[in-house]
């Protein structure tokens, strides 16, 4: 592994009985300082993946390195802080007792407790007995224990899920800002916007199988322009000649054109020059939500 | 496994069923030791001297004081114990806590390693919490009844307390085997239960007229908790539940110390290879 990685796996393979594969033959890479959105629908191997990585249960083939160290071992763990999908905390305890109990496990001064809790912005609530937390403050709770150790590498494991759009809007933003500095953050989602949003790299994890890796913006795909000008046929002909633009699709009577949307000014005066009304010229980007469709209708890569 | 145990003290000593258990083992066995055959001897006619009386009289007043207490372990103490080891182990599972917990720094054998450290201070403060005041109980009885007081040596005392140690932490680790196997606290705790206060009754029971029955009982932890408390429990107190003598003291030392460390081995194994989901 090199340096700059912070995460490698090799074949990681997860099977249940003799018919699910949960994780196949997945390799990830999470580098030192980015947030990786580790995306996939419900079901698609996410958190049995990061169970495998933090040594919670066993691969069945595969390796995996994790801050140089073997999953699970006390020297990795010492730098990764984690919630993952299930991880409870004592009903009985308030939260700053909790999170107390967690740092004795951890090693940590107890000083961090208070330092986490304002970090989450539960410091308010932390005398609270754990059981009465709304789903918010437990997702709140689980993230300031993942914090205790200011951790070199940050497992979150959809940390958003059951929270109302406040609540969503507050984490995605707590998470960005954990992300910033050195600190990397293998966040994971199966919901594109949250990713497009804080994610510097994607992984897309389909059927335990990783579908497509890149940025953002590599996912997104080449950019482009859409065009509505009449007569169409005239469009064409003249937008081929233009030099900078690419292939020249055309879908229910727009053309779209892969280009720099900063040509678009060129081919608005080609187009008027030669006669060609435009009534709409517009820089086409494709969401990440459409390619993930398409990704996982397809089952392959894009 | 400093950090596991002072962590695993920390939220035990908060927890309200520790607590209840511990409140309503000491009150019943105050009850059971001393106020019941208090009342017992007080309401049987002077005139009546019978062995029984003799006998009641003899447990409640400081020479049988270590005896009186110890007959509690075999069977009540026992079942107190077991459900505190279910519950210092399996919860973790219930509570989906046992990830949280894994997944900072100590392995996982540290962590087992805090549980039962934990489980060790839980049984001396379940002897605490019944021989003292057993002492106290005495005393006053005696002084009431103008009793001799003849208390133990303490090298008895100590012997006792470290045999009712024995039996009380076996238990409690069988209980934590169990939580380890079923990964929650509801099954281990009624599957120990039934074996402690059905099972071995039964197999004692058979044992009179099947031989093969009377080997294996020599070998199980609850007989043989209950031989090494009847060794210091007075003669004909055996009615006392779970008392009775089948094996000879060292024997049942190095049975419970078997079926204990045999406890500790298993659950160290299972908890190491098996996934935390
Ligand atoms: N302990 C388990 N036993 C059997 N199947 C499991 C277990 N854990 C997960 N699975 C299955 O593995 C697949 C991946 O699950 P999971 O990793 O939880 O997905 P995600 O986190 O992406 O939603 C699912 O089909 C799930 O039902
Ligand atoms: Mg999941």
């Amino acid at each position: 592994m090199t340096d700059t990685l912070v995460l490698e796996t090799e074949h990681l393979t997860k099977r249940y009985g003799p018919h699910l594969v949960a994780v196949a033959d997945l390799g990830l890479r999470v580098r030192r300082g980015e947030v990786y959105g580790f995306l996939g629908p419900n079901g698609a191997g996410k958190t049995t993946t990061l169970r495998m990585l933090l040594g919670l249960i066993a691969p069945t083939s595969g390796q995996a390195r994790i801050l140089g160290a073997a999953p699970g071992s006390p020297e990795g763990l010492a730098n990764i802080g984690a919630l993952v999908e299930g991880f409870g905390f004592y009903p009985y305890l308030s939260g700053r007792r909790n999170l107390q109990v967690v740092a004795r496990y951890a090693g940590v001064p107890a000083a961090r407790v208070e330092a986490v809790l304002d970090q989450v912005g539960l410091a308010a609530r932390g005398g609270d007995a754990y059981k009465g937390y709304s789903l918010g403050m437990k997702q709140r709770l689980g993230v300031a224990a993942a914090l205790l150790k200011d951790p070199a590498l940050l497992i979150l494991d959809e940390p958003t899920n059951g929270l109302d759009p406040e609540g969503m809007a507050h984490m995605r933003a707590l998470v960005r800002q954990l992300g910033q500095g050195e600190r990397s953050v293998l966040l994971s989602s199966h919901l594109l916007g949250e990713v497009e949003q804080i994610c510097d790299r994607v992984g897309v994890i389909q059927k335990g199988r990783l579908v497509v890796e890149g940025t953002v913006a590599e996912l997104r795909g080449q950019a482009g322009l859409f065009v509505r000008a009449h007569p169409v046929a005239r469009a064409r002909e003249i937008l081929a000649a233009v030099d900078g633009v690419g292939a020249i699709d055309e879908v229910a009577g727009v053309l779209r054109l892969t280009a720099d949307p900063g040509l678009a000014p060129e081919v608005n005066r080609r187009l008027v020059e030669a006669g060609v009304a435009v009534s709409e010229l517009r820089p086409a980007e494709r969401s990440l939500e459409e390619v993930f469709l398409q990704l996982t209708h397809d089952g392959t890569g894009v | 496994m400093r950090a596991s145990f002072s962590a695993e003290m920390m939220k035990l000593r908060r927890r309200p069923s520790l607590w209840i258990l511990l409140v309503v083992w000491f009150l019943l066995s105050l009850a059971f030791g001393y106020l019941i055959p208090y009342a017992l001897y007080r309401t049987t006619p002077a005139g009546m001297t019978g062995p029984l009386r003799d006998q009641l009289l003899a447990s409640i007043v400081p020479g049988g004081w270590l005896g009186n207490v110890v007959s509690g372990f075999p069977l009540f103490g026992a079942a107190m114990m077991l459900i505190v080891g279910a519950l210092v182990v399996g919860s973790e599972y219930g509570w989906s806590t046992m990830g949280t917990v894994l997944t900072q720094r100590p392995g996982r054998l540290q962590v087992l390693g805090g549980k039962l450290a934990a489980l060790a201070v839980f049984s001396v403060a379940f002897e605490l919490v019944v021989f003292v005041p057993g002492a106290l109980a005495s005393s006053v009885v005696g002084g009431a009844l103008d009793a001799p007081a003849d208390w133990p040596g303490a090298a008895e005392v100590v012997e006792v307390f470290a045999a009712g140690f024995l039996i009380l932490f076996t238990w409690a680790v069988l209980g934590a085997l169990l939580a380890v196997l079923f990964r929650g606290t509801s099954l281990p705790i009624g599957l120990g239960l039934v074996w402690l206060l059905v099972i071995e009754g039964v197999i004692a029971g058979f044992a009179g007229s099947l031989q093969a029955l009377d080997t294996v009982r020599q070998g199980l932890p609850g007989s043989n908790g209950g031989s090494l408390a009847a060794h210091y429990t007075l003669e004909g107190l055996a009615e006392t539940p779970g008392v009775s003598t089948v094996t000879g003291p060292a024997h049942a030392v190095v049975v419970l110390a078997v079926w204990g460390i045999g406890a500790m081995a298993l659950s160290a194994l299972r908890l190491r290879r098996r996934d935390v989901t």
